[in-house]
């Protein structure tokens, strides 16, 4: 192979490289797959009671395990500052603090908080982690955990007794001897562009192994408790920082019952200082919850009246409230808003000006209220007019009427919406009273060709008596014509010999 | 009498010298006694000459008085026979049949009283009183055609007798078929002799009601009834008259008149039911025909009828029907019965035996044949079978062209059917054949606002109403009218 052809492989195999780690800034020694088939294996590999106690946690769990580099390392509110400092520290701390929680029982927040603690140990026991304060280029780790990840299936995890860690730094010092050796030959095996084939290859069983171990034996540590050797330290302020922590988390999640019982526990053992409870009201407002925020804030205030940065926010909060009220046409409720905002800064003119605005927009809105008002008035004695108009069946007077109703209620507008929604329904009702009224017009003339149809049989039976009334008469003429006959003859006869 | 011989002259006297008999002027020999009147002596008789210019030879005494016997025998034979003839010409002749006919007529001997009048007839005896007599006894047989010809003859020989006129008249009325015209200018002869004959001012009213005469019908029997206002039978016959002029309130004045005198009088209440009926009064129609039957009126049949239609009129069908049948049963073979059954079952919704009664009308095929078809025709739109019906309609047509009921019903088929060209033409036809009958007015209008031709339904409503302003139903159309001129505004 010619040197212009290596080279040419060199720069291709480079730029996939970048485009790669560019597209893996979740590395963290372990890739995402390889972390949570950690975790899972981890949990398998504890004994059956503590499986057991996991179960219904293990979501919090994995979440916890499936954090990313950056949120652990750039976080220092929710997980130790492992980014600070020695990170050996920084887990035994942990694994106290969990430990001693733990005694209250599990939690969904212990549970995601032993999820990173076991991804920070699983990381602390792979070449190339940020933790292992090597020399080694970005784009080598990269590679090899890109690398992993592809053959993370692969793998296969031998069963271990597990150990209670009694001395974190000593155990993890233990587990990371040899990592700097690992390192040296894999990132030798990829510039010569082995890559994962050889020793990275016949070596990540290894490495899955010890770091299945190392987080098993952490989360074994947690959950039995009493074996850690312990240090001294301000072990308070973890535990108040573990239950504000706790109380974002589940707010968070969404939880808010949960967090209110964690509210509780801060209260109950003395732990809500202002701070914390600022800590706290800001978590609540940064989610949204801002009423309940400013609720915190009023607090807070009750006890530190002139706590200028709460005051800001608070009225900055409701200066946005007032004037997204205000845009949406909530004219009270942006007053309100506006008035509070100068009950916590007297002297913001923007919020003096805006409530000025409000108030007379509010008076506009009254007096073409009181003016719709009328209107609604005079379209339902429309209504009422036609309705008895229809009732007297003058049906075509009411139809008018109520077209004249329905043209009223048309022209209200969306601006108040009890009068619209009133002038919808009565548009409504008054297009079924038209739609009504439209068939009781078709049924009078159906009822026309009924009369007519009826005037037909009623003249079947007059024409029928007429014309048997006058065979009758007839009858009865000819009888009485023959009878009359009939009797002066006989009286003629009688007399008919005289006049002879 | 022989010829007298020149040298003879003839006796001047009328009379015989011998025996006084009368002899005429001229005469020479007395024929009773054979005395020669020229010379007063008697002639004797001798046996002749040959010649008979002899002397007769003179018999002897013997033979004289057989002489004398036979020429007395001969005169007494002689004398019989004239005896006899002048018997039998005096029976012949002179014999009074008429006064004999008389007797035995008023003793109630009819046939001999025939012969002795027809013979008085044969011999011109007094021929107007045998004919008229010959009339009476032919009445009193119940011979009332040949008892016509007899008064007609006598009247004919005796135009002043008001009695044989009077009769003639009354038989003209009896004849099957009674000669009306006849019997009119009869009773109008009497009446310019005896303007106050009452019987036959009554009958010749009768008979110009019978032949359609009406208002002379009307104008005689008030005449009568002014003559004999306690008549309950001149009241009667006057209120059958008016109700024949269609002059129901009329009617019922005298049919009340009638009734006061003579409360059981039943076809005066028949005739009451009758007008009541015609007023539109259903209930009092009701009453007077039950009363009707009940005072036996002989106007069953009739009272019937008009019991059904009365109920039919207020919907009570069941009842009808009963009445129908009971007039059915009174003469099973009237057509009339069987169309009132069939449109009395029609409309209580009994369609199979209106159809039933219907096609029984259909089948004697008379009168009301064109009618039953329309009453067919109207069972079968209530069943649903528009063919049937467009096909019973149409024959209703074929039967009687000018059935405007049928060509009107056959229009609001043809428009359920959808055929509107179909209809119109039907419409038109029965407004041709009933101009006045606004019923089809009403029909076509009604067709015309179906079809949303609101201006054509406006016309004909307008029309309607024009031509029956005093219907029930003029409120209703009125209203649907308005609601027609209104949608056009």
């Amino acid at each position: 192979m010619s040197e212009h052809r290596k080279l040419l492989i060199r720069v291709v195999a480079l730029f996939i490289l970048i485009t790669v780690v560019a597209g893996s800034e979740n590395a963290f020694a372990w890739g995402e797959k390889a972390r949570r088939t950690i975790a899972w294996t981890a949990i398998r590999a504890l004994p059956v009671e503590h499986q057991m106690m996991l179960r219904g946690y293990e979501e919090s769990l994995l979440e916890g395990s499936s954090l990313s580099l950056e949120a652990v390392m750039a976080r220092n509110d929710g997980v130790p500052n492992y980014a600070a400092g020695n990170v050996l520290n920084a887990v035994e701390n942990e694994m106290h603090l969990l430990q001693s929680v733990s005694a209250d029982g599990l939690s969904q927040y212990l549970a995601f908080r032993m999820g990173v603690l076991g991804q920070v140990v699983a990381a602390m026991n792979a070449p190339f982690s940020r933790f292992a304060q090597t020399e080694v280029g970005t784009d080598v780790r990269a590679r090899y955990e890109y690398d992993i990840d592809l053959t993370i299936d692969g793998l296969s995890y031998r069963s271990a007794k597990r150990m209670p860690i009694v001395d974190a730094r000593r155990y993890l010092g233990e587990k990371r001897r040899y990592i700097s050796d690992a390192e040296f030959f894999i990132t030798s095996d990829y510039k010569r562009g082995v890559g994962f084939r050889e020793y990275a290859a016949r070596s990540v069983n290894i490495y899955f192994q010890n770091a299945v171990n190392t987080v098993a034996d952490a989360w074994y540590t947690v959950l039995e408790r009493g074996t850690l050797f312990r240090r001294p330290g301000a072990f308070s302020l973890a535990l108040r920082d573990y239950y504000v922590d706790s109380l974002a988390f589940y707010i968070n999640h969404d939880q808010d019952e949960i967090a209110d019982q964690t509210y509780g526990v801060l209260v109950t053992r003395n732990l809500l200082s202002p701070q914390t409870a600022k800590r706290i009201a800001d978590t609540y407002y940064d989610a949204g919850r801002y009423s309940r925020a400013v609720g915190e804030y009023n607090r807070i205030l009750d006890q530190v009246p002139n706590w200028t940065e709460i005051r800001r926010r608070v009225s900055n909060y409701y200066y946005t409230l007032g004037v997204a009220l205000l845009s949406g046409g909530n004219l009270e409720p942006a007053k309100a808003a506006f008035e509070a905002v100068l009950k916590y800064e007297p002297g913001n003119a923007a919020a003096r000006t805006e409530l000025d605005r409000t108030v007379s927009l509010i008076a506009a809105r009254d007096a073409r209220l009181k003016e719709l008002r009328q209107q609604l008035r005079i379209a339902n004695a429309l209504e009422a007019r036609a309705s008895q108009e229809s009732a007297s069946r003058q049906y075509v007077d009411a139809r008018k009427t109520y077209r004249q109703a329905r043209q009223v209620y048309a022209g209200v507008g969306d601006e108040f919406l009890k009068e619209r929604l009133e002038a919808t329904r009565a548009a409504r009702r008054i297009e079924s009273q038209i739609a009504s009224i439209t068939a009781k017009i078709g049924d009078e003339i159906r009822m026309l060709g009924q009369l007519a149809e009826l005037r037909l049989s009623q003249g079947e039976i007059s024409d029928t008596s007429a014309v048997l009334a006058d065979r009758v008469l007839q009858e009865m003429n000819q009888a009485a014509h023959s009878g009359q006959a009939a009797s002066v003859k006989k009286e003629t006869l009688r007399g008919g010999r005289k006049a002879g | 009498m022989r010829a007298v011989p020149k040298d003879v002259r003839p006796v001047k006297s009328d009379r015989c010298p011998r025996c006084g008999t009368q002899v005429s002027s001229g005469d020479v020999i007395c024929v009773a006694c054979g005395t020669n009147l020229l010379t007063g002596k008697r002639v004797t008789l001798g046996p002749s000459s040959a010649t008979g210019t002899g002397s007769a030879p003179t018999a002897p005494v013997e033979r004289n008085w057989r002489r004398w016997l036979a020429v007395g025998g001969i005169a007494a034979a002689s004398l019989i026979v004239v005896a006899a003839i002048v018997l039998a010409l005096y029976y012949l002749v002179f014999q009074d049949f008429v006064g004999q006919g008389r007797r035995q007529y008023d003793a109630g001997q009819y046939a001999e009283a025939a012969e002795s009048l027809q013979k008085a007839v044969s011999r011109n005896q007094k021929p107007a009183l045998a004919h008229y007599y010959l009339g009476l006894v032919y009445t009193a047989q119940g011979k009332t055609e040949a008892a016509t010809g007899e008064f007609s003859t006598s009247v004919e020989l005796d135009p002043s007798n008001v009695t044989a006129r009077l009769l003639l008249a009354i038989s003209y009325a009896l004849l099957a078929p009674p000669r009306y015209a006849n019997e009119i200018e009869q009773l109008e002869a009497v009446l310019e002799r005896q303007p106050g004959n009452t019987d036959a001012s009554l009958l010749l009213g009768l008979a110009y009601s019978v032949t359609g005469r009406l208002d002379e019908a009307v104008s005689n029997l008030e005449g009568a009834v002014a003559n004999q206002p306690s008549s309950d039978a001149a009241h009667y016959l006057l209120a059958v008259t008016y109700a024949r002029q269609g002059r129901y309130e009329a009617a019922l004045r005298e049919a009340d008149m009638a009734l006061s005198i003579n409360p059981q009088l039943g076809d005066a209440h028949f005739l009451q039911g009758l007008s009541l009926n015609a007023e539109g009064n259903l209930t009092g129609t009701l009453q007077a025909m039950k009363v009707a039957l009940e005072n036996n009126t002989q106007f069953r049949r009739g009272t019937r009828y008009f019991l059904g239609l009365t109920l039919l009129s207020t919907k009570r069908y069941d009842d009808a029907i009963r009445e129908f049948e009971y007039a059915n049963r009174l003469s099973p073979d009237d057509h009339a019965t069987e169309y009132l059954l069939g449109i009395a079952c029609r409309m209580a919704g009994r369609l199979d035996e209106a159809l039933r009664h219907l096609n029984r009308v259909i089948e004697i095929d008379r009168g009301f044949t064109s009618k039953a078809h329309v009453q067919t025709a109207i069972v079968y739109i209530a069943r649903d079978d528009l063919q049937q019906a467009r096909t019973a309609l149409e024959r209703a047509l074929e039967i009687d062209s000018n059935n405007a009921e049928a060509a009107s019903r056959l229009a609001l088929l043809y428009d359920r059917m959808g055929r509107d060209l179909d209809a119109i033409r039907y419409f038109k036809i029965a407004i041709n054949k009933e101009p006045d009958n606004p019923s089809h007015r009403l029909a076509l209008g009604s067709f015309y606002a179906k079809r949303n031709q609101t201006a054509e339904a406006i016309r004909e409503l307008k029309t309607y109403l024009r031509r029956a302003p005093e219907e029930e139903d003029v409120s209703e159309v009125r209203r649907v009218l308005d609601l027609l001129q209104g949608s056009m505004t």
